[in-house]
């Protein structure tokens, strides 16, 4: 068993803050920031009424973050708001996915989340048109190598990512919720009859419940960033809090499942969530999707992975547990014969490194 | 206890290992290093500066500068900083270490200080009452600040003022001033008290030399400053020192112009930055000559605030 | 992004305002900020006469009549000075979608 995390800990009962020293405080913020969970702590102190419990030189950090988030969330509305205009054209609701769903459809997910894209579903035979239309609004495609481009439009499950001209956001436009390639298929036509339209947003809408979860358990099992799997965690916490709260949804959760042959996935996830955040889950689902089964490998690399990607919540076999995970991900979504050639062209041309953009004033001058 | 305090062994040893704990405006740091080269410099530029408790304090920002992992270590020798594992920058010239930690510690504040507006900003202070100097780079404000902190007003920051978001207050970091090029030499001659740093050499910005914030600036660092004026400084060979008054409008502009966060602040921003504009007086100055430079500032102090008799 | 091309005689009306619009008066004009788009702008006094003229009027205005409002409280100018000053102040206005020429009924 590993030694327990202070951040989870706390995300796990708010109240425990009442107890923190400065140092300890001082490892909670850090924990959270490098698991881009900070604007999520303080959302949760916040609802839970505990902010004036919270160290005063801590609460400047916490506040900082919940800025930041705020400030990403009033962007993605009004991303939204231009993406559904412009893509009004192909007839099918604007159909949001993860974080930019949470907060359109003002869901627990989006307390305080950060994110680096609006990500968005588009049936694959309108793609073309899609693209054709972001282009003619000033969004640019942000990848230029031609292998690259042909990586993401063959093998993957979405265009090469996009970024508008002038107000910068990143755009991930998917056809379907994994690569063509991948092992498992669900089928996005599904998703899409099922999609759920936003009374206050016409012409938005965002997946089921039941497959909202779904996408989000596929997207971290077999799709994560190593840095954020521990807050996609949190976000299925979230998700499965607030729509476990209706009794129907469990049992429609696991026919789901079966339906998008996303049974896998779920189980990671009921798993995974269970054992970091106690999320309650009937006994029942637990059992249909046998999420009591060890998987001795992927328990011991995701008993490393879901933890803040800081030093303090590391052990001796944590980075061997990040490379474990790299592989299973190319793994998930690429035959191997194509993994093979993938790895070996980014061997040989690795992208080119990039740092964070500096603020004027700490400007250095880049030089390298 | 102070920065000042420490033995060399001491304070070498804390940079090597736990780490040295300062108090630095409203913020904490924990400054780490390798580099033998850092101690004695940070021993002079921080001497008045108190030391934080070792054990159960809160820091702000663990910010480190190392020539260790993988870097260039015997030919053209390099460093890099971190603030707890994120490396913001390039590797630089290990000579250049020092720079980076001031550097470096400004980059923290941009980037984790969003429940204040953050000017980049120089900001004096006389009889509580502060004066934010903005100005992009090779506007003269790090001489003018310099100079200022010299002949009676306090230092609050030379690179970033903290504002309050109801504008009644505002936080420096009381940390160095950093000097380029000719401008270390006219302050060292301007005011040969002035601790300032060995020069580094071929940086981005020329030559810099960091300046030690003067023990009554550091001493006074937490009493409070309440925003009174706002001088757009422009240093012109010549010029005389001249004042004119800049309108609230276009006031506004610039300071949003040289404001770090004022676009991810949304309506707040826009709310406090007008709320700053209504309490102070706003100037643009132009001067070539230091001493008729402060003697115009130090006009300013006799005045009442904005709308007093 | 420069000015839209403008219809010379307009006529003129005020654009209904974004949700997100926060606006300053100062002595130099009006502050400006478009929550949206996240845009800041300092409107000149010459702007913030014209658009108070159009909220007063309520319905459009020509770029005539506009002049000829604007004559009346700068007698000194000639019609020429008020021409050009109010063509650039429409355009700042139009750049800043505060108001639009409306199509002719």
């Amino acid at each position: 068993m590993m030694a327990p995390v202070l951040l989870i800990d706390v995300l796990r009962e708010p109240a425990r803050i009442r107890g923190l020293g400065p140092a300890q405080w001082d490892l909670l913020v850090r924990q959270a920031r490098h698991a881009n969970l900070l604007g999520r702590l303080h959302a949760i102190l916040a609802r839970a009424d505990l902010l004036d419990a919270v160290l005063p030189a801590a609460l400047v950090h916490l506040r900082s973050a919940a800025v930041l988030a705020e400030r990403q969330h009033q962007s993605v509305r009004f991303e939204t708001a231009k993406l559904r205009d412009t893509l009004a054209g192909l007839g099918t609701p604007l159909l949001l996915l993860k974080g930019a769903a949470y907060v359109a459809a003002g869901l627990p997910a989006s307390l305080g989340r950060v994110f680096a894209d609006v990500d968005i579903l588009v049936p694959r035979a309108r793609l073309s048109e899609a693209e054709s239309a972001l282009l003619l609004t000033g969004w640019i495609g942000a990848v230029h190598d031609a292998y690259d481009q042909r990586y993401y439009r063959e093998w993957m499950h979405e265009l090469p990512a996009m970024r508008h001209m002038e107000r910068g956001t990143a755009l991930d436009v998917h056809h379907t919720i994994l690569p063509p390639t991948a092992r498992l298929h669900p089928d996005p036509a599904l998703l899409f009859e099922a999609a759920v339209a936003l009374p206050d947003l016409p012409g938005v809408a965002v997946l089921a419940p039941t497959d909202m979860v779904l996408h989000s358990a596929t997207h971290l099992f077999f799709d994560g960033e190593v840095d954020n799997l521990l807050r996609d965690l949190s976000d299925l916490d979230l998700l499965l809090r607030h729509f476990g709260a209706a009794p129907a949804f469990w049992l429609a959760l696991v026919a789901r499942a079966r339906r998008l042959e996303l049974t896998t996935p779920l189980r990671l996830a009921l798993r995974h969530c269970r054992r970091v955040f106690a999320t309650p889950i009937p006994a029942e689902t637990f059992a249909a999707v046998a999420a009591e089964r060890a998987v001795p490998l992927l328990d011991f690399v995701y008993a490393r992975a879901l933890r803040p990607p800081h030093a303090s919540a590391a052990d001796r076999f944590s980075r061997l547990a990040a490379r474990l995970l790299y592989l299973r991900g190319h793994w998930q979504r690429m035959p191997p014969l194509q993994l093979a050639r993938h790895l070996m062209h980014k061997a040989l041309f690795p992208p080119r490194p990039q740092h964070v953009p500096l603020p004027r004033a700490a400007d250095p001058g880049d030089a390298r | 206890m102070k920065v000042g305090e420490l033995s060399a062994r001491e304070l070498g040893q804390a940079l090597r290992g736990p780490g040295l704990r300062v108090a630095t405006g409203p913020f904490q740091c924990r400054f780490g290093s390798d580099i033998a080269a850092v101690g004695p410099e940070l021993a002079r530029l921080y001497a008045e500066h108190e030391l934080v408790a070792a054990d159960d304090s809160f820091i702000d920002f663990h910010v480190r500068v190392a020539s260790s992992g993988g870097l260039r270590r015997w030919i053209r020798p390099q460093a890099l900083f971190s603030v707890d594992a994120v490396t913001p920058f390039s590797p630089l010239p290990r000579s250049q270490a020092l720079a980076m930690l001031e550097w470096g510690l400004n980059w923290c504040v941009t980037a984790y200080c969003h429940h204040q507006l953050v000017l980049h900003a120089a900001c004096v202070a006389r009889a509580g009452r502060a004066m934010i100097l903005p100005a992009p780079p090779g506007s003269g404000k790090s001489t003018l600040t310099a100079a200022l902190v010299h002949r009676g007003w306090r230092l609050l920051s030379d690179e970033l003022t903290l504002v309050d978001y109801d504008a009644a207050h505002l936080n420096g970091t009381t940390r160095p001033v950093n000097l380029k090029n000719d401008s270390i030499g006219v302050i060292a001659r301007f005011a040969p008290e002035a601790v300032l740093s060995r020069p580094m050499h071929d940086t981005s910005k020329g030559t810099v030399a960091l300046m030690a914030p003067p023990p009554a600036s550091v001493r006074a660092a937490a009493e409070p400053a309440v925003p009174a004026w706002i001088v757009l400084p422009r240093w012109r060979a010549g010029a005389s020192a001249r004042l004119t008054p800049l309108e609230p409008g276009a006031a506004f502009m610039q300071l949003a112009e040289n404001a770090m966060n004022y676009h991810l602040l949304g309506a707040t921003g826009f709310e406090a930055l007008g709320r700053l504009v209504d309490r102070c007086e706003a100037w643009q100055f132009e001067y070539g000559e230091l001493d008729e430079a402060i003697a115009a500032l130090d006009a300013f102090a006799p005045l009442g605030p904005k709308g007093a008799a | 992004m420069g000015p839209a091309v403008l219809s010379p005689s307009g006529p003129w009306s005020l654009a209904p305002p974004p949700a997100g619009r926060l606006s300053k008066d100062v002595p130099d004009g009006r502050l400006l900020f478009d929550a949206d788009s996240g845009t800041t702008r300092l409107l000149s006094p010459l702007g913030v006469f014209i658009v108070e003229l159009l909220e007063r009027q309520r319905g459009a205005c020509s770029t005539a009549e506009i002049v000829r409002a604007v004559h009346l409280e700068e007698p000194e100018s000639s019609n020429h000075e008020c021409l050009s000053a109010v063509e650039t102040a429409l355009a700042e206005l139009v750049d800043a979608r505060l108001i639009a020429a409306r199509r002719p009924s």
